[in-house]
């Protein structure tokens, strides 16, 4: 059973064989593209389900030599990730799919190369087909964000292109400083070898690694890219990047970080007291900068610089609660922030725009919508009992836990920061005009399934996670145990 | 078996599907009732009800004496507005309220922190779209406001609840081991605590009078719920806090002349009574302040009602527009002396038992004497509120509507009830299970409770020219939106900065960059 690799195959195939049927019989594209990513969530259901039996998974590709090796793995730190694939993929393209108009055959070839590389980037063990990987999600990104061809759309893949290429350059820079000072790319053989090397290089080595990465995950200042980027993308796009796209950046990182380094370093050279201390940093200033946004996508785009703060804050407190509470955050924010973007976009269909002023009124005409947004604004919040609550908590507790006190009370001024833009968004779409007889612009429109089906069904599933958080952390749970501890993850490849 | 409060939010899941007001309106008759029967038929002092959030045990269903004792009042005063709203409360607030008070009662017999907390924050959440008006700007405002200070005590309470379970590992409601302070802060601005108190005039004066009947009587009172099951200190300190409390609502409400706008600060004032009453640590004290808050929430509920109808018969609600209304609203003006007589601590009169028993429980003079001096104040505030608005010849404002019958049957069962209570001390000492020797009736007890309503009306004419009424506004930027509003505005710099110029990012990314090498460089 080679499952896993299916996972990069499929939508490879896909990309191909969408190729020939644009040229062919267009009709044909959906179903093809449906079927695939209906296989890849069934295969990703299949080791969330069958975790206990089936993981720690490696393969060995081509069985090189372990210098050379080209190994695919699969422990119980991929299922973060996972779990986010095995919900996104398959709604994002339903969601895509009245969405998504002219075309289609593009639309879907770029949606399944950025497939590919996020499969592969969660997915490979050396650092030389993670670059691969990293440049396959990368180059669709900036395709994608120009997809819709609007002025603001170029304008903002240009802009991203500019700051992801020149990160990417540090990325590289430093693979290939690594290469270097080991002489392989294997990330079971690079940690024993590293730790030759003199504090300060490693040091340096971390700094490349965390410019390169750190502007896909939109840490401040490295985030200017996204909330200019969310403005002109379809939905879909929006949703991926929240959900998926950036997470796997920053889930990559910390397997970077962690496995190659190893915590203890990490914790004496005050790399995680930087992270820590600039993830608070990052997280207040989304915060503050979203305040002041009156797009309801740039603002949603600052909203998630902010939550990945949390994310951040709870990787580097290096504790295993740590990393549960960060990897519970990375999927229950992108199952809020997926809902809200599908919701949002259900809310643009009737009022033609995203400015939230000419959001008004929306209440009156899509009211279970306009429901859904508010549960959900308010989970974010943390409010009880949504599943955003269920984060929060695990973050505060990890991280008094482990004495950082104040980090704490950072996160809880930031839920109050975050609860003032929240609001204005309900204000703005819960207000009716005085005088009826002046009609707003906006209108009724009826709504296909599956628009109204991935927002209802992520709401759904953040109101069980609210009731019943177990479910995600009991898949979850011995992630740190393949991310804190180097031999675990190396005797993966090595031992087995 | 069912937490009492979860009948009416059961209620508020089935008003979803049902959509006629009149069917709206008996659903949650029928569930404050079988909430009601809940209290008294379920087993006192034994965990009934549990489920589990990650491995911590959540209790929700745990009824102790004090928390009937107050579900009870909850209850019948939901009753009761019900009675007075029968043709006022709309069809959504109707489901709200369903919310509102069932989250309020569900809170008295939780055990845990977390549904502690989870309760803390749906009753904001319940009370901000009761406040919601869709058109009217002015309560979106008020609603804004209300829910942002709201959320910030309940953050507060949250970062208490995990300081306090990180130290103890426990998450069971009882008074913490560390985090107090945060505790307390949560606590002082849900009660309304002097410089938090800020929200409660601004809400009770702007939202239809309707919903200040029926919010007055909860969201505050959770709070002196709260600081009865949370704080427990060793000293008194909390008791002179309470005194100034109950000095200063006065001093703030004695100079406003919006009906609303008193009475609202008078809560603060009350208020005050119930944490000394708690704060001190003789028993009788404490089930006086409790008691009191019984009390309070029945004659403050007439009061709102009697500003109401006020309010809906003239069209006005300032004093300064007020006046000569005995005549023609006789039941009004007999609602409003019973009510400040209440208030006022008069003995045979509703504030008078509780007042009684707070004043027996304490050993200290100064908060003895500062209770009377807040009873002379009180006195003195309604006094002026009687006089004019029934009184003064200044005005003389037409009826410009008749207040239906369920208005006034509301006021009348209101009035019957507190009277009961009042003349029943016997009733009341098996309620809460205790038998003090304190003779509410003795001349000393009679004289205490006379004196200051008696000194407020020998003062009233001579201090009637420094606190007559004058036109005001209800609406003015306070303290704590001035803060927000100079953050928002210290804010727009992080806007101005996007400035959209590719070569500031991409230097923003190296500088960054930079300030890393440059930290390893010279810490290393």
């Amino acid at each position: 059973m080679h499952l896993p690799i299916l996972l990069i195959l499929i939508p490879l195939f896909t990309v191909f064989s969408l190729g020939l049927f644009a040229f062919f019989s267009k009709k044909y594209i959906i179903p093809l593209v449906f079927t695939s990513s209906l296989a890849s969530t069934a295969i990703i259901f299949y080791f969330i389900f069958n975790r206990e039996t089936r993981l720690p998974f490696s393969y060995n590709l081509g069985s090189w030599q372990p210098d050379l090796a080209i190994n695919i793995l699969v422990d119980h730190y991929t299922l973060v990730i996972f779990a986010a694939m095995g919900l996104m993929i398959l709604l994002s393209v339903i969601y895509s799919l009245t969405e998504i108009t002219r075309n289609k055959a593009k639309f879907y070839l770029l949606l399944n190369v950025l497939f590919v590389g996020i499969a592969g980037m969660v997915m490979t063990a050396d650092l030389f087909n993670f670059y691969v990987f990293f440049e396959i999600t990368s180059i669709s990104s900036y395709a994608l964000v120009a997809y819709n061809d609007k002025d603001i759309s170029l304008e903002a893949a240009f802009k991203y292109l500019m700051l992801g290429t020149v990160s990417a350059v540090f990325l590289l820079l430093a693979i290939i400083l690594t290469y270097m000072a080991t002489g392989t790319l294997n990330m079971v053989l690079i940690p024993e070898r590293l730790g030759n090397l003199p504090v300060l290089t490693r040091q340096i080595l971390i700094a490349f690694y965390l410019i390169g990465l750190g502007v896909k995950f939109a840490i401040v200042p490295l985030h200017t890219w996204l909330p200019d980027a969310y403005v002109g993308v379809p939905i879909t796009y929006n949703v991926l990047s929240s959900a998926l796209i950036i997470k796997t950046q920053f889930f990559v990182l910390m397997r970077i970080l962690y496995i190659l380094f190893g915590l203890n370093f990490l914790q004496d050279n005050m790399i995680t007291t930087i992270l820590l201390v600039w993830g608070i940093f990052s997280m207040l200033f989304g915060h503050a900068a979203a305040f002041q946004q009156n797009n309801l996508k740039r603002l949603l785009g600052y909203s998630t610089i902010a939550q990945m703060g949390y994310v951040i804050i709870a990787f580097s407190l290096g504790t295993p609660a740590g990393i549960v509470a960060g990897s519970f955050h990375m999927v229950n924010h992108g199952i809020m922030k997926g809902a809200v973007f599908f919701a949002a976009g259900n809310l643009h269909k009737a009022a033609g725009s995203y400015q939230l002023n000419k959001m008004q009124g929306l209440a009156d005409i899509m009211p279970k919508t306009s429901l859904i947004f508010v549960l959900l604004l308010l989970s974010m919040v943390g409010i009880p009992p949504l599943s955003g609550f269920a984060s929060k908590w695990l973050i505060l507790e990890a991280a008094l836990e482990a004495g950082y006190l104040l980090p704490g009370f950072m996160i809880i001024l930031g839920s109050f920061l975050s609860l003032g833009y929240y609001l204005s968004i309900i204000i703005n779409i819960y207000t009716g005009e005085k005088d009826l007889s002046k009609k707003s612009s906006a209108r009724a429109v009826g709504l296909k399934i599956n628009e109204i089906l991935p927002a209802a069904a992520l709401t759904a599933v953040c109101i069980i996670l609210g009731l019943y958080p177990a479910i995600l952390t009991g898949l979850i749970d011995r992630a740190p145990e393949f991310l804190l501890e180097q031999l675990n993850y190396i005797n993966i490849i090595i031992g087995g | 078996m069912l937490n009492p409060g979860f009948p009416l939010l059961l209620a508020a899941l089935l008003g979803l599907i049902l959509k006629a007001r009149k069917i709206r309106y008996f659903l949650t008759a029928g569930a404050l009732i079988i909430s009601l029967i809940l209290m008294f038929a379920l087993p006192q002092d034994k965990i009934l009800t549990t489920a589990s959030f990650f491995d911590l045990e959540l209790i929700l269903n745990y009824i102790s004496l004090t928390s009937r004792n107050i579900g009870l009042i909850f209850g019948l005063f939901a009753l009761l507005v019900l009675v007075y709203g029968y043709s006022l409360l709309s069809l959504a607030s109707l489901n709200l309220l369903n919310i509102f008070v069932g989250s309020s009662i569900a809170i008295l017999f939780v055990g845990d922190y977390i549904s502690f907390f989870f309760f803390w924050e749906l009753i904001s959440v319940a009370a901000f779209f009761l406040i919601y008006d869709k058109v009217e700007e002015k309560l979106r405002y008020t609603a804004e406001y209300y829910i942002i200070i709201h959320v910030l005590g309940g953050l507060s309470l949250l970062f208490g609840i995990l300081l306090n379970y990180n130290f103890t590992g426990e998450i069971i409601l009882a008074p913490p081991e560390a985090g107090l302070l945060f505790f307390i802060f949560g606590i002082a601005i849900k009660l309304g605590f002097l410089g938090f108190h800020v929200w409660i005039p601004k809400t009770y004066a702007a939202i239809p009078f309707q919903l200040a009947v029926l919010m007055a009587a909860y969201t505050s009172k959770v709070g002196v719920y709260a600081l009865y099951r949370i704080v427990e200190l060793e000293t008194n300190i909390v008791a002179y806090f309470g005194l100034l409390n109950a000095l200063g609502g006065i001093l703030l409400a004695i100079f406003h002349s919006h009906l609303r706008i008193i009475i609202s600060y008078s809560i603060i004032s009350q208020i005050g009574y119930m944490i000394v009453g708690i704060g001190l640590s003789s028993q009788i004290a404490v089930t006086g302040g409790l008691f009191h808050l019984i009390n309070h929430i029945l004659y403050k509920g007439l009061l709102f009602m009697m500003a109401g109808t006020i309010c809906y018969s003239t069209g006005f609600e300032n004093l300064s527009d007020l006046g000569n209304l005995w005549k023609k609203t006789p039941l009004t003006f007999l609602a409003g002396i019973i009510a400040t007589l209440s208030i006022a601590g008069f003995p045979f009169f509703n504030g008078y038992l509780s007042k009684a028993l707070i004043k027996a429980g304490i050993d200290s003079q100064l908060l003895y004497y500062g209770l009377q001096l807040a009873g002379v104040g009180t006195s003195l505030l309604f006094i002026k509120v009687l006089y004019f608005a029934f009184l003064s010849k200044n005005n003389d404002p037409d009826i410009v509507k008749i207040p239906p019958l369920s208005m006034k049957l509301g006021m009348v069962l209101i009035s019957a009830f507190m009277m009961l209570t009042a003349w029943n001390p016997a009733a009341v000492e098996r309620l809460f299970q205790i038998s003090p020797d304190v003779a509410y009736f003795s001349s000393s007890s009679i004289l205490s409770g006379v004196l200051p309503f008696i000194t407020a009306l020998l003062l009233f004419p001579l201090l009637k020219k420094y606190i007559s009424p004058h036109p005001e506004k209800v609406f003015q930027r306070d303290f704590f939106s001035k803060l927000g509003y100079s953050f928002i505005n210290l804010d727009k710099k992080i806007s101005q900065i996007h400035s959209g110029d590719l070569i500031r990012y991409l230097s923003w990314s190296l500088l960054a960059l930079l300030v890393l090498l440059l930290i390893f460089l010279l810490a290393g």
